[in-house]
């Protein structure tokens, strides 16, 4: 069963038409599912977004931060940084952005099974507590995972898109409740994301990082999920996980340099969805993702593997570089260091 | 009094920024002052008019940051750096001055996003808020 929350017609997101986000990223998604489950939805039970409160979005952000957006939106719109565009819509859809993570996870509590899957835009992941960036407005699933700490579980977030989610690892950088997981290429935008940066003196080890080079395979997200990320999630005792499941690792999105082949994010479900107790803790959060095709067939890989109803015809992909990375963290979780990025 | 030993700048292949610039090495050369140009690698970038991914086309962002986009430091008579950084633009140019202990942040009104606007752009407006250091905004119609 997969618990589906979809912005469909409530996304007012305008980010111009040269801009890479762009709203046929979320027809690329139902693509997918349909792909999935069949045209006719089998299997899935639609929840309708609900726009986020102040309260719980500022569990995340600043409220001065989230005044500054809406007024921005309200004033016709503008940028937050030459990546950004903010438009008279944008409000609107990132609350909803925001709230459909809570939804979703409230229908999954309430049933007690399946898993969910979150399509929205604006992406969350690089959105800090004070600004948003990188595409990103409000940090969808740190909101979420903020709002399942309060309730007291131990959120695990494991983050596959190929850029490092800077936001949500400020956002959980000393909180011991969260575990943070990224995989990402490295040196790449946002520029941080180092095997070193671990987690804040109150949650040391509580942040995981894999900055792989250019050229990357699937093999070695596998890989560090198998060898590093599976013992961590043990130790930290996750009751629930969520996913940052951003598409742009892989091969053919024009944003990046990874070499992942829709298959791979069939692999990388199973391995990240284990990592849960049990059935119905288990949110999938879409972040990047920039070539629709891939998107496509990689949502279709995801979805279809944890439903059990569909298989890629993109098989995994293997060799490559990226050990180097795997080994560091390995290193870095035996000695966690607290020395950080510069979030200021 | 202040003494003006280094000078960061902020150089994006806009008009405006290369007018900043030649601000700062205006402002450089008869104090003896360094300037450290920078260059902010976002998720996109715009290289010869065309907006790009920044990922798959580093190498010629770089260049055409060293070569086209600083060619005003190249005879300039200062001591100077170009650096390209990973990043968002108010955050690096603003991390860079503080790792530099730069006495002075020079950035354009706005980048290569904007037009010929009064309006402070988003990159111009950030430093000027996060700046510990005094900062320098060149507008548009400065010459």
């Amino acid at each position: 069963m997969l618990v589906l929350s979809d912005l469909g017609d409530l996304d007012h997101h305008d980010t111009g038409e040269w801009h890479p986000e762009r709203a046929a990223r979320l027809e690329a998604v139902r693509r997918g599912i349909a792909d999935a489950l069949g045209p006719g939805g089998d299997g899935v039970v639609a929840v309708t977004p609900r726009a986020a409160t102040h309260d719980e979005i500022v569990r995340v952000h600043s409220s001065r931060y989230v005044w500054s957006l809406e007024r921005l939106a309200a004033d016709g719109g503008g940028e937050l940084d030459p990546d950004t565009p903010v438009s008279t819509g944008s409000w609107d859809t990132a609350v909803l952005a925001a709230g459909a993570g809570l939804a979703v996870v409230d229908e999954l509590r309430r049933r007690g099974d399946g898993v969910g899957f979150v399509a929205v835009r604006p992406p969350g992941h690089h959105a800090r507590p004070g600004i948003g960036m990188g595409f990103c407005l409000l940090n969808n699933v740190a909101i979420t995972a903020a709002a399942l700490a309060d309730l007291g579980e131990r959120v695990c977030i494991v983050d596959w898109d190929v850029h490092h989610g800077n936001g949500t690892q400020e956002v959980f950088w000393d909180d011991p409740r969260v575990l943070y997981v990224s995989m990402h290429q490295a040196p790449m935008y946002p520029g941080t994301g180092r095997v070193s940066e671990t987690g804040g003196p109150g949650a040391p080890g509580t942040t995981i990082n894999f900055p792989f080079p250019a050229g990357t395979t699937g093999e070695m997200y596998r890989r560090a999920i198998d060898d590093v990320v599976t013992d961590a999630a043990r130790a930290f005792g996750a009751t629930w996980v969520l996913i940052s499941a951003g598409y742009d690792a892989h091969r053919d999105d024009p944003l990046a340099g990874h070499a992942l082949a829709a298959g791979d994010y069939a692999e990388l479900a199973t391995r990240v969805a284990a990592l849960a107790p049990g059935a119905g803790r288990v949110a999938v959060f879409l972040e990047g993702g920039y070539d629709l095709a891939a998107v496509r067939h990689s949502v279709a890989a995801t979805v279809g593997r944890l439903t059990a109803t569909y298989e890629s015809e993109e098989g995994p992909t293997h060799g490559g570089p990226g050990a180097e990375a795997i080994a560091a963290a390995r290193t870095f979780r035996e000695r966690p260091t607290t020395a950080g990025p510069d979030h200021g | 009094m202040a003494e003006l030993g280094h000078i960061v700048v902020g150089v994006d292949g806009s008009e405006n920024a290369r007018r900043a610039l030649d601000w700062a090495v205006t402002l450089a050369r008869p104090a003896g002052a360094r300037v450290t140009a920078v260059h902010a690698l976002g998720l996109l970038d715009r290289v010869h008019e065309a907006r790009v991914p920044s990922a798959s086309h580093r190498d010629e962002i770089a260049e055409a940051f060293r070569s086209e986009w600083c060619a005003a430091l190249d005879d300039a008579g200062v001591s100077c750096e170009r650096i390209v950084v990973d990043g968002t633009p108010a955050d690096v140019i603003l991390a860079t001055a503080a790792e530099r202990g730069a006495d002075l942040v020079v950035v354009g009104e706005r980048g290569t996003n904007g037009g010929p606007t009064r309006e402070l752009g988003s990159t111009s407006r950030r430093v000027l808020e996060g700046s510990d250091r005094p900062v320098l905004v060149v507008p548009h119609e400065a010459a």
